[in-house]
């Protein structure tokens, strides 16, 4: 028998691999053995990558492009290249093909929205900052600390300004 | 930054704890669209960024892979360093380790940065705090891309968020030996946790060793991650210390002439496969947990488990060995390890 992987040489090894109650055999050669045995801790997607791709390929049949464009002006993508490999270009893809891939990250993860840290850059920019306060605003109005309240009425129209700048 | 020990609890049952981020630099394409130029601007920023901290400098090494010799880097993948397409891949590559190994990081993998900390026992905080000391570090110099709704972005979007894969390998041969591990397996599913077991021939998973990790990465905090890990792996151990007492008082004669004749075999065999010493090495663990087996402790059961791979021992042994040579390279080495060790 054929190894199932390479189709070349001989299979001389049997794997059966169990991912998340998904259970896989494969008849393989010493070299494709090899490379299949053992705990591969790094693969990414525990077999998500091929339904992330499967999703993407049927937006290709069922949904429309983007009005006007047809691949990400940055690294120069098209969702053509997300179907077949299931991987982004680059990080601006995600701005160009948003409305795109939204659904099926959301399908993915079953939430799209970021909990967890951010970069310091991000942490420490205006509309942070101003999102910070305006919360600490209400939590001092609501426990009627008014003077505490009134610094920090200053402090986010100090910023609110700066901002428009 | 000092290397911290990572080290934690529950050693008889929890091999290691890894802890893996994904990063990727803000103004370059992601892996399959970036040149050969841009990758190597890349790995110079992100070594640069890495060696601002004079501390950390001193116990990293920053190895170009195209300088390593093929049975080298297979000896890394053997190690859980680098991951195997990482090993295969023909692009610019760097790899960036700690001294002490517990510190790997991956530049130009899937993503521009796979950084990962591995400690042994279950220590996943201690893990992510050194994660994010790293991470902070990138940080200070980079530009990280980032999306506030998405996360980090990662070229995969199934890494989308944190982009922190957390997990633990197991040791868990009587849930396996009692079929409980099916089970075990999609219960942990439906809570968006993934177990990894590989299986040989037949329905036995080589080594009963299990990898336990979360699958999602958006819409967790890097603290909820963990805890939820955490939680689940505090179960199974927890399941696994119940079916071992049951067996040791219903079937102790049969348990402990498995463990023994293991041991016999580890120290006296002149010819032994990975897959064989791996399956003996699984006995010889349990036997230690269950007070059968004194002598040598977890940490050495470990490295050794790395040590008997066939490019680690091809690596220490001559490069061109052929497998039968290796075999015997593994059963001498096993019985250097354990013979004068081993007590009852």
């Amino acid at each position: 028998m054929l190894c199932e992987n390479c189709k070349k040489n001989q299979a001389t090894t049997y794997l059966k691999t169990v991912i998340s109650g998904e259970a896989r055999e494969m008849r393989l050669c010493d070299e494709c053995a090899k490379n299949f045995g053992g705990f591969n801790f790094f693969s990414s997607g525990f077999g998500l990558d091929g339904i992330l791709s499967g999703l993407l390929g049927q937006y290709n049949t069922s949904q429309k492009k983007p009005a006007g464009i047809n691949s990400c002006p940055v690294c120069g993508s098209t969702l053509e290249d997300f179907s077949e490999s299931g991987r982004v270009g680059c990080a601006n893809c995600y701005d160009v093909f948003y409305e795109n891939l939204m659904p099926y990250i959301r399908r993915i993860h079953g939430s799209a929205v970021h909990s967890g840290r951010i970069p310091k850059r991000i942490e420490s920019s205006p509309k942070r900052r101003i999102q910070a306060l305006e919360s600490e605003l209400a939590q001092a109005v609501a426990a009627q600390e008014y003077e505490r309240a009134a610094q920090i009425r200053d402090e986010l129209k100090a910023l609110k300004e700066g901002d428009q700048k | 930054m000092s290397v911290a020990e990572f080290s934690g609890d529950g050693k008889d049952i929890v091999v290691s704890t890894r802890i893996r981020l994904a990063r990727n630099l803000k103004n370059y394409p992601f892996a399959t669209k970036l040149s050969a130029k841009q990758a190597r601007e890349m790995i110079a920023a992100i070594y640069e960024a890495l060696q601002k901290n004079p501390a950390l400098k001193s116990v990293l090494s920053f190895i170009k892979l195209s300088d390593l010799d093929d049975l080298t880097i297979q000896s890394f993948v053997e190690q859980h360093l680098i991951s195997p397409e990482f090993a295969k891949s023909t692009a610019e590559r760097s790899l960036v380790l700690s001294n002490d190994r517990h510190i790997s990081i991956m530049i130009n993998e899937e993503d521009h940065i796979r950084l990962q900390v591995m400690g042994t026992g279950l220590c996943l905080n201690k893990c992510l705090d050194e994660a994010v000391k790293l991470d902070l570090l990138l940080d200070e110099t980079l530009m990280l891309a980032f999306n506030e709704e998405l996360g980090y972005l990662t070229h995969c979007p199934t890494n989308l968020g944190t982009g922190l894969r957390a997990s633990v390998m197991l040791h868990l041969p009587m849930l396996t030996r009692c079929n409980e591990i099916t089970k075990m397996i999609a219960d942990a599913g439906k809570i968006g946790i993934a177990v990894r077991g590989i299986y040989g021939e037949g329905s036995v998973a080589r080594s009963e060793l299990y990898q336990i990790s979360n699958q999602f990465t958006l819409g967790f905090s890097e603290q909820e991650t963990v805890e939820r890990l955490k939680g689940i792996t505090d179960q199974i151990i927890s399941q696994e210390q119940i079916l071992r007492k049951a067996a040791l008082a219903q079937a102790r004669d049969e348990f402990e002439d498995r463990v023994y004749r293991s041991a016999a075999t580890l120290q006296n065999a002149r010819i032994m496969s990975a897959s064989e010493a791996e399956n003996l090495l699984s006995d010889l663990r349990l036997g230690i947990s269950c007070g059968l087996i004194n002598g040598i402790d977890y940490d050495s059961l470990n490295s050794m488990l790395y040590d008997i791979g066939p490019a680690n021992i091809a690596v220490k042994n001559g490069s061109t060995l052929p497998p039968k040579e290796r075999d015997k390279y593994r059963a001498e080495y096993l019985r250097n390890s354990l013979r004068s060790k081993l007590k009852e």
